[in-house]
Parts: C-alpha cells; sequence; structure tokens
C-alpha cells in the first residue's frame, strides 16, 4: 500500500502524498522531537523534510526505499535545525522542581534534568544515532542506510552516545546516595 | 536508603516521554505547500535551461556568470597583467598604462565537461585532451545525492596520478569502515578552487583560470556540511593543462 502511495506521489498525486503525510508524519515529528527538544523546531524540521521530499520525489528510483530515504531528510532537517540555532543557544540550566515525583513516574525530575543536559552535550550525529535506535527501533544497519555513514562509525556513535547518557544517570544517582549517607 | 536504579530503564523512560502526534496545523500546512510545490523532474538537465531550478542554484549559477564575465572582462582589458586567478591580487579591471611588448594571450574559456556525484561515485564526463593554458575551465557539477556535497579543483604536486587515485580510494576505503577522515588532508597536491559547495540534490558550477601547466583533478566528497564528517571521497580526472 505505501509503495503504491509513493508511486502515485512520484507521479504528482498530491492526496497520495498526504496520506503518506498521515502515515509517517508522527513517527517523523517522534523522531525529530527527540533529536531536537523542541516541539516548535521538531515541527519546522519534519515540514521542511516532507516538502522536499515531496519536490525530490520523482527522481526516487526505488519507491520501497521511501521510508529510509525520508528519514535522512528529515535528520538532515534537523541537524540544519540544531546548525541553525546553536548560535543562540545559552547554557540554561534547568532547574529542578520542588517536590516529590509521583509514584507512577519512572524518570524522576531530576533524572529528567540529567539526561536533557547530558543529551544537549551530545553533537547531531551522536543524538540521531542514539534516537533513531533507541526511539525509533531502527537495526544498526538501517540507521546506518538513514544517516549515510559506515555501520562501524553508527557503532561508534551509539556507544559513546549511550555511554555519555548512562554515565550522566550513574554519577547523578553516587551524588544521590552520597547526599543520603551524610544526611 | 536508596533503591538501586537502572540507568537503561530510566533512560528508556526518559526517551518515551514528548510528543508522539504531527499537530493537524503542520498537516495542512504541508498539504497546502504541496499543491503550490512543483516536483523535479527526473534526471538533469543543462542547469540553466531547468525551469525547476531552486534558489540555491540559480544564485550560485549567476554569480558564476558574473565570475565568468568578470575574469573574462579583466583578462580583455588587461593583457598583460599577471592573475593570481578569480579575484586575486594581480588582475586589475584598467588597462595598463604602459604597453609590454610582448602580450600574454588571454585565457581560452573552455567547458571541461560535467562531474556527477551520485551514492555510488563521482564520474566525469567531458574531454580528456590536454588544455593548453591560460584556460577558463568551467566544469559543472552535479550532486544527485541527498547529502552535502564539496566539490575542488587539485593540481598534483608530487606523484602520479595513479598514486592519487590510490590515495583517495584508500582514504574512501578507510571511510566506509569506520574512520572520520582516516588519512587526513592530501601532501601530493595543491587546492586550487575554494570548495564548490552543492547541497542535497543541487547543481553549481566550477569555475576557474588555469595559467600553470601541470595534472589536475577534481576531489569530490559527499559530506555534512563543513566542517562535517565525510562520508565518500573520489578523485576524477585528469585533466592535463599544458
Amino acid at each position: 500500500m505505501r509503495t503504491r502511495l509513493v508511486e502515485r506521489a512520484r507521479n504528482g498525486d498530491d492526496v497520495a502524498f498526504s496520506e503518506l503525510v498521515d502515515l509517517d508524519g508522527d513517527l517523523c515529528y517522534g523522531i525529530a522531537y527527540r533529536i531536537l527538544r523542541d516541539a516548535e523546531r521538531a515541527q519546522d524540521a519534519v515540514q521542511q523534510a516532507f516538502l522536499l521530499a515531496w519536490r525530490e520525489l520523482p527522481r526516487l528510483r526505488d519507491p520501497e526505499r521511501f521510508s529510509p530515504w525520508l528519514y535522512r531528510l528529515l535528520v538532515n532537517a534537523c541537524y540544519e535545525e540544531l546548525r541553525r540555532h546553536r548560535r543562540w543557544v545559552s547554557h540554561i540550566r534547568v532547574l529542578p522542581v520542588d517536590g516529590p515525583s509521583g509514584p507512577d513516574d519512572i524518570v524522576a525530575v531530576d533524572d529528567r534534568d540529567t539526561l536533557d543536559r547530558a543529551f544537549r552535550r551530545l553533537t547531531p550525529e551522536h543524538r540521531a544515532v542514539f534516537v533513531l535506535h533507541h526511539h525509533a527501533g531502527l537495526p544498526l544497519a538501517e540507521v546506518a542506510d538513514v544517516v549515510g555513514v559506515p555501520l562501524g562509525t553508527v557503532k561508534s556513535r551509539l556507544h559513546h552516545a549511550t555511554r555519555s547518557m548512562r554515565a550522566a544517570i550513574v554519577a547523578d544517582s553516587q551524588i544521590d546516595s552520597t547526599e543520603a549517607r551524610l544526611a | 536508603m536508596t533503591t538501586p536504579r537502572d540507568p537503561e530503564t530510566i533512560i528508556a523512560a526518559w526517551l518515551d516521554e514528548g510528543p508522539t502526534e504531527l499537530p493537524e496545523p503542520n498537516r495542512r500546512a504541508i498539504a497546502t505547500a504541496t499543491r503550490t510545490i512543483t516536483q523535479r523532474r527526473r534526471g538533469f538537465d543543462s542547469p540553466w535551461r531547468d525551469p525547476f531550478m531552486n534558489g540555491f542554484t540559480r544564485i550560485a549559477l549567476t554569480a558564476a556568470a558574473l565570475v565568468v564575465a568578470a575574469v573574462g572582462g579583466i583578462y580583455l582589458l588587461s593583457p598583460g597583467q599577471p592573475s593570481g586567478g578569480v579575484g586575486g591580487p594581480g588582475a586589475s579591471p584598467t588597462p595598463s598604462p604602459t604597453p609590454t611588448p610582448t602580450l600574454r594571450p588571454s585565457p581560452v574559456a573552455t567547458e571541461a565537461g560535467t562531474i556527477t556525484l551520485t551514492d555510488e561515485g563521482c564520474t566525469w564526463i567531458g574531454n580528456p585532451s590536454p588544455i593548453t593554458q591560460p584556460v577558463l575551465l568551467t566544469i559543472d557539477v552535479v550532486n544527485e545525492t541527498d547529502t552535502f556535497a564539496s566539490f575542488d579543483l587539485h593540481r598534483l604536486t608530487a606523484g602520479t596520478w595513479d598514486d592519487a587515485v590510490a590515495w583517495i580510494r584508500a582514504e574512501h576505503e578507510a571511510l566506509q569502515t569506520g574512520g572520520e577522515n582516516p588519512l587526513g588532508p592530501a601532501d601530493f597536491a595543491e587546492q586550487i578552487t575554494d570548495e564548490v559547495d552543492a547541497v542535497a540534490f543541487a547543481q553549481s558550477r566550477l569555475t576557474q583560470v588555469v595559467q600553470i601547466p601541470g595534472t589536475y583533478g577534481i576531489i569530490c566528497s559527499s559530506n555534512e556540511p563543513p566542517p562535517g564528517a565525510v562520508f565518500g571521497i573520489y578523485l576524477v580526472g585528469p585533466l592535463v593543462i599544458e
């Protein structure tokens, strides 16, 4: 069904393309939001990617490859967003909100703050690999296809990103337990 | 007492947080825009005849045309002036007040073909016959990949053409197996042009006055926008300038 839609859209059928937006828009937005950590910029990136996809679709040789191709356009749009806004980003520390988190919250406010800061320190390339694999669930070979780098580079980027995120949480836990002992 | 916490669980939960649905206004905006944006045609035509040329390409080609016109004018007006190339310090738009007894020939504008970068490699379609200097080289460059691309004219300063080809191939293979700029910059060649860049699916033009005889090649690379990582690197040529 998707392949048929791609073929129709490739021939200029904008209704078919809208259906593709319906099918892939949510996942694309989820990926873009998690790479950029900003809803408005994620919306911009998704729009940018879909409009570029529409314009360039006649050149997509294999309709079966629409999804990885679209993800690549999306990731490139995210890189562009991050670079465009980098100069304006100041080092704002998100202050934790006082009070205990709810019993159902797996991610405590402190953890969220810690992870947000650790993630923002990653390069756009590391963020993309991390999100495509851990959030979108793409196998590493597909991630390599999407971001256009060799599999070895993807593994190395994922290892670095995961290690950085894990280290941030572990360091935070150690501070917590030290404080608990001292209390 | 604190409970041991599993970082993986916390990271996974953190990653799951956040919006999951593309807002309706964005869907509508995309649908509206697709009705007004013309799709590209399949394949590439001569860029100056492409009615669907994007703004970037149009600006790049206009700039290239202006450079060609300016360089041509400079050489026509000051045939005795040595020049370092486009915008070089030796170029002057005013005629030399002291005519020199021997006039340096004006560079002959030469279309040196088209270089096309794809996901599979880089190809040059052009006439491989030696070109007599001084020459105003123009080469169309086409980026058929969906990443950023750069094209640079280099002149060999050491070794043979085959050495250069082997070095670039080794660099490319190293990139494919996980390295990032593994071999570093080439030490056998001098970069002649500043990078001529083309965004994804775009075309541009490399324009350069060449006055030094030698063997030249164009290094094409697909990469993230500078100074990002390089995905693939290729060498096409040789262009022999006599």
